[in-house]
């Protein structure tokens, strides 16, 4: 089996070239819209190839010599729902007959509402531009792939972490300025995946039997909190708990600078404040079930390798023995 | 030593050893007619003619900018504009919408003293400097200016043959704060320079527009090339020679993305240098002196952070003209945007073909940065990732190619 990777410059699709790389395959052919996005994969000696991915031809071009199509990539809004269904004619054009896409589970919401699953409609009422166009471009796909008779999986991770992540990223610079912020306690539920378990997920689905045109969610297998996802990274930063901050409640629908009028010392992302309001664990039964999904990596071991990854990016290196 | 008076007239002030002219680099050019330039519709005018090969990436955000700046202030003529495929032509016509566009370098026409500006991949560089060079045309290459320092030699040795110059783009050279920065560490204005740390990390941004000729990507040179080679000019026009201490990278059978340097100079100061292309990090240059501190946010070419000695706080601001007794202190920033700094390198290169100034940056400069890099690969080590799991850790060591497999 030889896969096409879709988005090989994006951090999803750079770990998962490193992991079937480094680890038991299969070979791959990654393909980036432009030579900047190969940067990574180029640092193994692997096929690369540089795609419209709004163009039918240019796109089943690259996936010659492929049989399955992994898709990893981001875009404009405007560009998602397009890009749906030029993957699906690609794939159909160069032969290919199965199709992994990675969508998000905020095709739920940022805050999904208690006894969510996959089975759930799709959040009609998104804040975000880019997460109404997730929710059109996977019904896209599913709609195309059926008509082209495509074998097609669409995982809906939860917020992804781990090395190379803005979340980790932005978590770190937080904690370093002291303005990590919490909003009611940190109670609420963080629904995370961490980068090693959504590609083991993606692996599973090469080769799953079962599931073929259904959705599944991707998580971590731990319930956190948000607190504990928070003071766990404190943890690995070397910083003290008790510097992040406690922001208690915020407005639902405020703008971040004014949700705290009184001493507000930082200003959250609307998305971050929605998140934190969760409340509800995103079940991963179905994957489990039909993929055979269970998260190698457990969530201490995760924060770790993200934060052996954020001194590296730091400049502190060390040669291996 | 340099004048203190003058730190930014280069003109006056006596080259440093690192900027001593080699009979190679600097060589006045020959006034004789190259035979096979000599055609009846080419004649020369007051403005010198340049022909930009490479019409890509590079030529979109470096060259093309400010040679619409030149051309519109009169200072010359963009003659052609060659490249094999439209679309990137295309993409520089309709900056430079008078210069002819051309799919081959061998179809241009031009009088002799042209000045040809090659910012193609480097791997064409040598064939492209040559062709012009036959012809009687001058080049200006971009960085690296050769894929080996082997290559490089022969490149010099063809432009002393032909009598042309051969400069290299190296802009970094034209900042107002690294001029001053190697004024500090050449006159030890703060003590001799004692340690430096590095960090130059970015991923490319993408001009708009800017398609790629073809849709099967070939490897680009790694990191340390790509933006390395910039940084280890910087340290060797400021420091001088320089030996690497040690070298790792994390490619695993292609070509590297992050990479980490230690390199010690002949004043004894030493420092690390870390090179990332898939992670942005600070993008900074600090250097200790005996006496302070200095900092250079290299995004910010006329900007400069100093602690000096055990002063209370640190000074952060702005390069400005030298001050005087007699004269009003200005408080106008020295122009210092990248393309302020190609704007000036290509007029000190069109200056050393009219005879009227000393090439700035000639190959010969290049070469000890293009030495450096190979010393690097030579002293290759796998860089440790420490996020990867046990089985994937041991893979990327067995994947790490020997060493005399890369940069063949």
């Amino acid at each position: 089996m030889k896969v096409a990777l879709i988005g090989a410059g994006g951090f999803v699709g750079a770990r998962i070239i490193e992991s079937f790389q480094l680890g038991e395959g299969p070979s791959l052919t990654a393909i980036g819209r432009h030579p900047a996005e190969l940067t990574s994969a180029a640092r193994f000696a692997i096929d690369t190839r540089v795609a419209d991915f709004l163009n039918v031809e240019s796109l089943a071009r690259s996936f010659t010599g492929c049989s399955v199509v992994v898709h990893a990539a981001g875009g404009a809004p405007a560009d998602l729902k397009r890009g749906a269904t030029v993957l699906c004619r690609a794939a159909t054009l160069a032969g290919v007959r199965r199709i992994v896409y990675l969508s998000s589970a905020d095709v739920h919401g940022l805050c999904p509402p208690v006894g969510t699953d996959e089975k759930s409609a799709l959040h009609p009422r998104h804040v975000d531009e880019t997460h109404h166009a997730l929710v059109q471009a996977e019904r896209q796909l599913f709609t195309e792939a059926r008509q082209f008779g495509l074998a097609t999986f669409a995982l809906r991770p939860a917020l992804v972490y781990g090395p190379r992540s803005k979340v980790i990223a932005q978590l770190a610079s937080a904690l370093r300025k002291e303005r990590a912020g919490l909003i009611q306690n940190g109670d609420g539920i963080c629904n995370c995946v961490y980068i090693d378990n959504l590609v083991a997920a993606v692996r599973l689905t090469l080769r799953a039997k079962t599931g073929a045109g259904a959705a599944f969610l991707i998580a971590d297998k731990e319930t956190l909190t948000w607190r504990e996802f928070f003071h766990a990274a404190a943890s690995e930063f070397s910083s003290s708990a008790g510097s992040i901050l406690s922001l208690g409640e915020v407005p639902a629908d405020s703008s971040p600078s004014a949700a705290d009028e009184a001493p507000a010392p930082l200003a959250l992302p609307p998305d971050l404040i929605a998140r934190q309001r969760c409340t509800w664990k995103l079940p991963i039964a179905r994957a489990a079930q039909e993929l055979g999904y269970e998260p190698p990596v457990p969530f201490a071991e995760a924060m770790r390798r993200s934060f052996a990854w954020w001194r590296f990016a730091q400049g502190e290196f060390s040669v291996a023995a | 030593m340099a004048s203190t008076s003058e730190p930014f007239d280069h003109s006056r002030r006596p080259a440093s050893k690192t900027e001593q002219p080699t009979p190679a680099a600097v060589r006045r050019p020959s006034r004789r007619r190259a035979k096979d330039t000599a055609h009846p519709d080419v004649r020369s005018n007051d403005r010198p003619d340049v022909i930009l090969v490479g019409c890509g990436t590079l030529a979109l955000e470096s060259f093309v900018p400010a040679l619409r700046t030149l051309q519109q202030a009169g200072s010359l003529h963009v003659r052609a504009i060659v490249d094999p495929d439209e679309n990137s032509r295309d993409s520089c016509r309709r900056t430079l919408p008078d210069a002819l566009p051309l799919s081959s370098l061998d179809a241009a026409v031009a009088p002799p003293d042209t000045l040809v500006i090659i910012a193609t991949p480097a791997r064409f560089h040598a064939a492209q400097t040559n062709a012009a060079l036959k012809r009687g045309w001058h080049v200006l290459c971009a960085n690296p200016f050769a894929t080996t320092a082997r290559e490089g030699a022969l490149m010099i040795a063809s432009a002393q043959r032909h009598e042309r110059l051969l400069a290299v783009d190296l802009t970094p050279r034209f900042f107002p704060a690294a001029r001053y920065l190697r004024t500090l560490c050449q006159d030890h204005l703060l003590g001799p320079p004692i340690n430096f740390r590095i960090h130059e990390g970015t991923t490319r941004r993408i001009p708009e527009g800017a398609l790629p000729a073809s849709e099967k990507f070939e490897s680009p040179d790694g990191v340390l090339t790509e933006l390395g080679l910039p940084v280890l000019d910087l340290l060797t026009w400021c420091l001088g020679r320089a030996s690497v201490i040690s070298y790792s990278d994390d490619a695993m059978g292609g070509v590297e993305a992050n990479a980490f340097i230690e390199l010690s100079f002949s004043e004894n100061a030493r420092g690390t240098i870390h090179l990332s292309r898939d992670w942005p990090t600070e993008q900074a240059c600090t250097f200790v002196f005996e006496r302070g501190i200095v900092r250079w946010d290299t995004t910010h070419p006329g900007g400069l952070t100093f602690q000096l000695g055990s002063a209370p706080s640190a000074v952060h601001g702005e390069l400005v003209a030298p001050l005087s007794l007699r004269q009003i202190p200005s408080t106008d920033p020295l122009l210092a945007t990248p393309t302020h700094a190609m704007v000036a390198e290509l007029q000190n290169t069109l200056g050393a073909i009219t005879r009227r100034e000393t090439l700035r940056v000639p190959a010969t400069e290049a070469m000890h940065s293009l030495a450096l890099v190979e010393e690097c690969y030579a002293r290759r080590a796998s860089l440790l990732q420490p996020w990867l799991p046990r089985n994937e850790a041991v893979q990327a060591r067995a994947f790490s190619p020997p060493v005399a497999l890369r940069r063949s």
